[in-house]
């Protein structure tokens, strides 16, 4: 187990280095804001923002088909019994 | 303690053998094509890189730290070196976490503060990303919104996809369960208190001791009934 750990902390470190080297180490020299743009930063950024947009959508969609099919929150409820044994259940 | 770290290793466990077998189960079940080929295997994906994101986290969470602070002022030395500073003190509350979770029972009892320290990094992480999102790179205070600047244009759809998809995904819900989104919203406080411990302390904690195999605190106290006992 302690190997594991210090494992996941060794790429964790070497990780950090190449995001450090990416984004001071190569543009040190330049002092505008173009060149000390963040590419991992950004990249970190546009990463996580993709993947809650894709499962923002997933969950739009989940969410709406249950409403208009299980749920029938329209047109009335498909299992009429259903709402009391899932509040019991969560009693 | 003893139960998140069972279920956090469990449901590691759990979804590796549901990746390694999805596709066969889902080829028997009755769900439609969209369902199977495509909607099934995009979840599975994003659950995995989730998974893999969970593993490199502590090195974003770092660098984020780190940058977050330098950008305050590029120029100046204080900033960087505050930089530096409040990145090491970071690392250092990690490696007490992951030490504390390699010595196991002792160390859980006063985890809580390690929590609570990483709970002060979350808010402070929080100020920083802001602060860093209207003055820095937006520039709000200075040279404004530049609508032809690939960066500021991509950053503030950025923020508008995060903010506005989260508080529409609440709000979705709040014809069909207006309870839940109101506790969504009042518990949001505690939610990001409690986020250094949870996505943080407990989840070295639990990778620290993927070895343990007992059931964690079930059936240790009065409430679950029956005798007493830990395994």
């Amino acid at each position: 187990m302690v190997f594991y750990a210090i494992f996941r902390l060794f790429y964790n470190a070497l990780l950090s280095y190449i995001y450090i080297y990416i984004d001071i180490v190569i543009p040190q020299n330049d002092t505008g804001p173009d060149g000390n743009r963040k590419y991992v930063l950004i990249a970190i950024a546009i990463y996580s923002t993709l993947q809650l947009f894709v499962k923002g959508m997933l969950a739009v969609y989940h969410h709406f088909k249950w409403v208009l099919t299980d749920c029938r929150c329209l047109t009335g409820m498909k299992y009429p019994g259903r709402p009391d044994l899932v509040r019991t259940l969560w009693r | 303690m003893k139960q998140r770290r069972r279920w956090i290793n469990s449901s590691l466990f759990a979804f590796l053998y549901v990746y390694k077998n999805y596709y066969f189960h889902a080829m028997e079940s009755k769900h439609n094509f969209f369902d199977k080929y495509v909607k099934l295997n995009l979840s599975m994906f994003l659950a995995l890189l989730s998974l893999l994101s969970s593993y490199i986290t502590p090195s974003i969470y770092f660098y984020v730290l780190l940058q977050t602070i330098t950008q305050i002022d590029i120029t100046s030395n204080s900033a960087a070196i505050a930089a530096k500073i409040v990145a090491i003190a970071y690392v250092m509350v990690y490696l007490v976490a992951v030490a504390g979770g390699l010595t196991g029972a002792v160390w859980t009892k006063h985890a809580y503060l390690v929590s609570a320290v990483l709970s002060c990094f979350t808010f402070a992480m929080l100020a920083l990303v802001l602060y860093n999102l209207v003055f820095v790179y937006l520039g709000f205070t200075t040279t404004g919104i530049d609508f032809n600047s690939f960066t500021q244009v991509i950053i503030l759809i950025m923020i508008i996809v995060n903010i506005g998809l989260y508080y529409f995904l609440i709000l979705m819900h709040l014809p069909t369960h207006p309870t839940f989104v109101w506790r969504l919203f009042v518990d949001q406080f505690s939610y990001l208190t409690f986020q250094g411990a949870y996505s943080q302390t407990m989840v070295s904690h639990a990778f620290c001791n993927v070895d343990d195999v007992s059931w964690g605190t079930k059936g240790s106290t009065g409430s679950h009934g029956g005798k007493k006992y830990e395994t």
